[in-house]
């Protein structure tokens, strides 16, 4: 990176950090730092709900599913507008009128102390797991730029968010957040300009399109039903509408995020934003990944994302073996250029013979390419077996540190950093809230002053981020990034979704009888998760409706027990 | 919060505003196939 991407990333990072800090020095109570104080308007509340959603791993990860598997990954998020109008009609009142810290309050005044507690539990479990990935994210670009261990980057990304969140709070992460937001619209919008300036000149947006399409990655839409297939328009609007209603629903890094608006309104107008944007939003990321699998049609493209494990192999005894795939590589790839440039005078002519035939002997070569590709990650597992062979997440990296020119590369690296600091800073504020309010002062310190409680809370969300920090450790082994988060939120949403459709709907049901049933369907979704049975979106529909199938059978129990005695 | 701001200050009533956001997923689900199926 050159000094002036330097200067670029360090003045937008500081200037937003420094406003966020400088925004939140008045915080001197347990509300101002977990919740803003309730105060904040709903564009405010929306930025904020979707920068805590879109982490340093949407910007990284998601180009890179682009490029690798296409649009399809967009269904993913069809289930979340409709989330967000039952969180509208049903959640946010609710919250609202009793005036709860936290989501799982509300479970203590409808059902019992266990039952919160177990519920509180387990997100604390999977929001820490998660936060530790989204910090080993943005790890990637520091370790990739300076060639150095990633476990250093991961302290160093780690410590600078610890201490931004332990000082800001709430308010800090809002603040933060609208900015971020702001920048990184900007910046999406000039990354997508300048891959669509790079393609050669011959080659419009339009054949662009073409091109992808050809190859298979405009599949936007899928309608077939197929219950192991993770993404299709099914699985996206019943599956994901399940994950995006417990995430947003029972999550409290978003719960958090609402409960800081001034009013119900303006939280709920902040989730209609949301609902509204973040399809063409993810849409729009997903379509740069597409755009740099296009200009890499044009201009060769690495054998292998990553440098370090490339370096590693370059300097093992396989170094002869590489060389004779990069050789391989270079030869396939020339030939695969010539056959997009018959596939580009087909596409013009708009001869769909030529077209089709075209297109078949861009696939095959494309094909060879991958299948060397593949070749390549054999031999660095067989150099090292812990090798880190998914070079997905360095794809849009690699593109941007490569092809863009000195400034937009600062940029676009202080977008990525950005992101993460918002969903981090959520993540760790909202480990602290829960820790806090549904276990320190609910099982141990009940009557103490709101002095003592902004203390712990600061000193909670130091321990939680050095708990982080650990976790991103070991999320180089997890594959895709963006993958691993979805699907550990799903080992566990449809649990907690569940209870919570419970307290609101299912009225009989008493917390005894929601608690077994918890602790039943959990068993079963981690039982279904090892043995493979479903993909993964369905375990939240699977988990939630357990819960509410096993509580009502038990409450069946409990009230026949009763009459009996 | 405060319960007075219940009312939506946007198109009138909030049934009208979750329609907006249903009926922009359906156009949106619509618009995506037709792309899928003109550059397939």
């Amino acid at each position: 990176m050159s000094l002036i991407d330097w200067i670029i990333l360090s003045i937008t990072i500081l200037t937003i950090v420094g406003y966020g800090v400088w925004k939140s020095k008045h915080t001197k109570n347990i509300e101002g730092y977990l919740l803003a104080d309730r105060q904040l308007p709903w564009y405010h509340v929306g930025l904020s709900v979707m920068a805590t959603q879109a982490s340093a791993i949407t910007f990284l990860s998601a180009p890179g599913q682009g490029y690798t598997d296409g649009l399809r990954f967009v269904q993913f998020y069809f289930g979340l507008p409709l989330a967000m109008v039952v969180l509208c009609i049903t959640f946010i009142p609710i919250f609202n009128k009793l005036n709860v810290f936290t989501a799982y309050e509300f479970l203590e005044k409808r059902f019992d102390n266990k039952t919160r507690t177990l519920t509180a539990f387990l997100f604390l479990v999977q929001r820490g797991l998660s936060t530790g990935i989204t910090i080993y994210a943005p790890a990637i670009i520091l370790s990739t730029i300076l060639n150095i261990d990633i476990n250093y980057t991961i302290v160093l990304n780690g410590l600078i968010v610890i201490a931004y969140t332990v000082y800001g709070g709430a308010k800090a992460v809002s603040y933060t957040q609208l900015f971020q937001m702001s920048v990184i619209f900007a910046g999406l919008f000039l990354a997508s300009y300048m891959v669509v300036n790079l393609l050669p000149n011959n080659v419009s947006f339009s054949d662009a399109l073409h091109i992808a399409g050809k190859m298979d990655k405009l599949n936007a839409i899928d309608t077939k039903f197929d219950i192991n297939n993770k993404y299709n328009i099914w699985s996206g609007i019943i599956g994901g509408f399940f994950l995006q209603l417990s995430y947003f629903g029972t999550d409290q890094s978003q719960v958090g995020r609402y409960l800081t608006g001034k009013s119900v309104a303006q939280s709920r107008l902040g989730l209609v934003m949301n609902g509204l944007i973040k399809i063409p939003m993810q849409f729009f990321i997903l379509l740069i990944g597409v755009m740099v699998f296009t200009f890499y049609q044009f201009h060769q493209s690495p054998i292998f994302f990553n440098k370090v494990e490339v370096s590693r192999i370059q300097n093992s005894v396989y170094k002869e073996d590489f060389k004779a795939l990069e050789k391989a590589y270079v030869i396939a790839y020339n030939k695969k250029k010539t056959e997009v440039n018959v596939l580009v005078e087909a596409i013009h002519s708009k001869d769909e013979n030529a077209i089709n035939t075209a297109r078949i002997k861009v696939q095959q070569a494309d094909k060879k390419s991958s299948t060397i590709k593949k070749n390549v990650t054999v031999l660095m597992q067989k150099n090292n077996p812990k090798a880190d062979v998914n070079d997905t997440n360095y794809i849009f990296l690699n593109f941007i540190t490569q092809q863009l020119p000195v400034g937009v590369v600062g940029l676009l690296i202080a977008i990525i950093f950005l992101a993460s600091m918002g969903s981090m800073a959520s993540g760790l504020n909202s480990l602290a809230s829960t820790t806090i309010i549904d276990f320190y002062k609910r099982l141990f310190k009940k009557e103490e002053s709101d002095k003592t409680y902004l203390l712990a809370s600061r000193w909670t969300t130091l321990i939680w981020g050095l708990f982080c920090i650990m976790v991103a450790f070991y999320a180089s082994r997890v594959g895709n990034l963006i993958e691993a988060v979805n699907i550990l939120g799903s080992l566990f949403y449809g649990t907690i979704l569940g209870i919570f459709l419970v307290a609101f709907y299912m009225k009989n049901i008493s917390g005894t009888a929601v608690f077994y049933a918890a602790l039943l369907a959990e068993a079963f979704i981690v039982y279904a998760w090892i043995t493979n049975l479903t993909a993964f979106l369905w375990l939240n529909v699977i988990g939630c409706l357990l819960v509410m199938i096993f509580a009502f059978f038990i409450q069946f129990i409990i009230n026949k027990q009763t009459i009996s005695k | 919060m405060e319960e007075q701001e219940e009312k939506s200050p946007i198109l009138k009533s909030w049934r009208n505003v979750y329609a907006l956001v249903i009926g922009v997923l359906v156009a949106v689900i619509i618009l995506l196939y037709f792309f899928t199926q003109n550059y397939k």
